[in-house]
């Protein structure tokens, strides 16, 4: 091994042990889950209001025989669409004048209506805000239309009945395949952007400890600073592996257990086993890239304010870089494709989704071999901005000096 | 490595923001000497030792560690005490050590071994599972020094290395230097305590300014004073007299003046032949504090010293 990666290693163990051995690790490791099931608990509790409170609800002005028809209607429609689909409605019965009665209703926050409809099957009208009563017209056409097809059924003595449609299943549908890749290519992207963004932050902070208590004076005379930076990374990333081991096993079990394994989710178009495979290199490539960026950055700062002051500009990049690796999923776009996966924060992203989509195994590996190159520079330059701005050393080095060295036989 | 010497500086340039730290140094200090950067704080001690250890690089002039042009090429074969003591609070004493042997090339289980027997010999074993935040500064300085030692290396560099430390603990560092530089290390530490290079050093630098006012041996500085002759007589006044040179003083009952270009012998002819009755004589060489401040100046003395009463105030 040589002198390079040597030093790497020693400060990457004791980064490693010093994290790991500390009790605040265990706060690290399960304040994600407990959070997870907080959220869980919360969103289980709130969900039955918030579908109430969210969709917008119509007041049917009108005799029983009608509201009983629109309700005979709207039940089918939207066991079939999905309740999001369109309005809940509610029969009133109507009291003299219908249009005092729908402004009445419209006016008064207890009725909690966004719309009122009146004139019965033959010549509806809906009051509503100017901003939504458009929408809820054309949903509520769907539902005076059934209404009133199933009203002329039931006047010619018609039973209403839903047309017989036979199935035919078959190995797999193009569209469906498509959709699941596609569903599996963002998948992939969150996984990997979700990780980076709470665990690289910790990245932001490593050199203040070591500039606090004077230790990076000792490192920066002993070992080349490329090696301080290089293994800060790799600790920091098999600490994170720690974690997205045990968070990973959690979350498969816990999806084990509620949904099943059967066939859920589509295939790769690269297969599985590839595509776990790059799925963790990408992660890896990800949270080094960014954490090399991290820790070139956060070395620049002097305390854990200006730290603090700097995450939450690079928290935004971090979202920006994610929504244009997003954009590439699905799309025909090669330029906007090509140019992502050469950027190298959103190279692994983009890469990923392509794992998903496409079975080409090359472009995998020349991303690989980019995003290495793209972490050699980006550590490069955050040596040396590190020792012209943070040393003052007044000549900042070689680009390749230390790694000509490293390679260099002895 | 070039002709016997640890450390060779030529020129060393440095500015700060357009301040300059550190002005054409030359530094030649040989294998397995003691040597000694003397001069009052923000003297630019620190660094000129920075710049030739490699954690800054010069603006201009050139440095060899140890036949090495690049100096972090021979950081496996060096120690540093910078000034700024620094270890992670949280590791243990034993840890620390094999850690910072471990950084310059020595495997950790030696590092380990090294570094109980260290602490043991030291009084210190109690403390080889401590953590660094649970001791003294005392200690922990000196946690950081067996740190610094224990891959043995063949250059120890340490910067205000008595900064801090008690007289025992001082006496101790002494002994420590002396013992490494016996068995063939090359010690170079920086200070602005004149006694400690004077006791320890075979050669200086004395700096003040960023400039280098001085580069040698210690009995090169001290002989840039004429000897100082003590003299007293048993009778006041007579021809003798005007054998004393010129620059001759009276206090106390003594004469004191530089002893003559031509030796104490024409002299004690003179004062016997002419009765003087001498009842003492003495012929005192200079100290180093003498000779810095005759190469330094009084200013930059006066620094030194008030330098060294604040911190012994701390």
């Amino acid at each position: 091994m040589n002198d390079i990666f040597r030093a790497a290693w020693v400060i990457c163990r004791r980064d490693f042990i010093a994290t790991v051995y500390s009790r605040t690790f265990l706060i690290f490791l399960f304040a994600p889950i407990l959070g997870v099931g907080f959220g869980y608990l919360i969103g289980q509790m709130t969900e039955e209001s918030d579908r109430e409170m969210g969709r917008p609800k119509v007041a049917i002005v009108a005799p029983v025989e009608v509201t009983d028809a629109m309700a005979a209607a709207h039940a089918p429609l939207v066991e079939a669409l999905s309740e999001r689909a369109l309005p809940a409605i509610e029969p009133v019965l109507p009291e003299g004048d219908a249009q005092a009665q729908a402004r009445a209703l419209l006016a008064s926050p207890e009725s909690n209506v966004s719309a009122v409809m009146t004139g019965g099957l033959d010549r509806p009208i809906i009051y509503g805000a100017a901003d939504t009563v458009g929408d809820l017209a054309k949903e509520m056409a769907v539902v005076v239309e059934a209404a009133r097809n199933g009203s002329a059924l039931q006047g010619a003595g018609l039973p209403a009945q839903k047309p017989e449609v036979t199935i035919v299943t078959t190995e797999q549908a193009g569209g469906d395949v498509n959709m699941g890749r596609h569903a599996l290519a963002r998948a992939g992207q969150t996984i990997i952007f979700f990780f980076t963004i709470i665990l690289a932050g910790m990245l932001l902070s490593n050199l203040v400890e070591e500039k606090s208590s004077k230790v990076i004076e000792i490192l920066a005379a002993a070992v080349p600073l490329d090696a301080v930076f290089l293994g800060k990374i790799m600790a920091m990333l098999a600490i994170s592996m720690i974690g997205v081991t045990i968070w990973g096993t959690l979350g498969l079990a816990a999806v084990y257990l509620f949904q099943g394994v059967a066939g859920w989710l589509t295939p790769p178009a690269v297969g599985w086993p590839l595509y776990i495979l790059l799925l963790i290199f990408y992660f890896a490539a990800n949270y080094m890239l960014y954490g090399a960026l991290f820790v070139g950055v956060g070395a620049q700062a002097n305390s854990v304010r200006e730290v603090q002051t700097l995450s939450m500009p690079i928290t935004f990049g971090q979202l920006a870089f994610f929504a244009l690796a997003s954009a590439t999923v699905g799309q025909n776009d090669v330029t906007m494709t090509l140019a992502a996966a050469l950027f190298p924060l959103t190279s692994p992203l983009t890469m990923i989704a392509l794992a998903a989509q496409s079975p080409s195994i090359w472009p995998h590996l020349l991303a690989i071999a980019w995003q290495l190159v793209c972490l050699f520079v980006i550590v490069r330059i955050a040596t040396l901005m590190f020792r012209t701005t943070v040393l003052k050393s007044g000549k900042a080095g070689s680009f390749f000096g230390p790694f000509k060295s490293a390679f260099a036989r002895k | 490595m070039r002709g016997g010497l640890a450390i060779e500086a030529k020129g060393l340039f440095k500015a700060f923001d357009g301040k300059t730290a550190v002005d054409g140094v030359d530094i030649a200090v040989p294998e397995g000497s003691i040597y000694g950067i003397l001069g009052p704080n923000g003297a630019g001690k620190t660094t000129t030792i920075r710049m030739l250890l490699g954690i800054i690089d010069p603006d201009r002039g050139e440095r060899t560690l140890l036949g090495y042009d690049e100096p972090i090429k021979a950081a496996p074969i060096v120690g540093y005490l910078p000034e700024e003591r620094g270890l992670y609070p949280s590791m243990t004493t034993r840890e620390v050590i094999a850690f910072m042997g471990a950084l310059r090339g020595l495997p950790l289980e030696i590092g380990r071994q090294r570094a109980e027997g260290m602490l043991s010999q030291n009084g210190l074993g109690d403390y080889v599972n401590k953590p660094i935040k649970s001791l003294s500064k005392g200690m922990a300085q000196t946690v950081q020094l067996f740190g610094t030692i224990v891959h043995r290396p063949k250059l120890i560099v340490l910067d205000e290395p008595f900064s801090g430390l008690d007289a025992i603990n001082q006496g101790r560092l002494e002994s420590l230097i002396r013992a490494e530089a016996a068995e063939g290390t090359t010690v170079i530490f920086s200070t602005h305590v004149i006694a400690h290079a004077e006791r320890l050093c075979e050669r200086i630098a004395i700096i003040a300014g960023g400039r280098l006012r001085f580069e040698g041996k210690v009995a090169e500085a001290r002989d840039r004073l004429r000897p100082q002759v003590r003299l007293r007589t048993r009778v006041e006044d007579g021809a003798w007299r005007n054998a004393l040179p010129g620059n001759a003083v009276k206090t106390d009952g003594h004469f004191q003046f530089e002893l003559p270009e031509s030796g104490i012998e024409p002299l004690l002819k003179t004062l016997i032949d002419g009765g003087a009755g001498i009842e003492e004589l003495s012929i005192e060489r200079p100290g180093l504090h003498d000779a810095f401040v005759a190469i330094a100046g009084d200013a930059v003395a006066r620094e030194m010293e008030n330098s060294t009463r604040v911190e012994e105030q701390a």
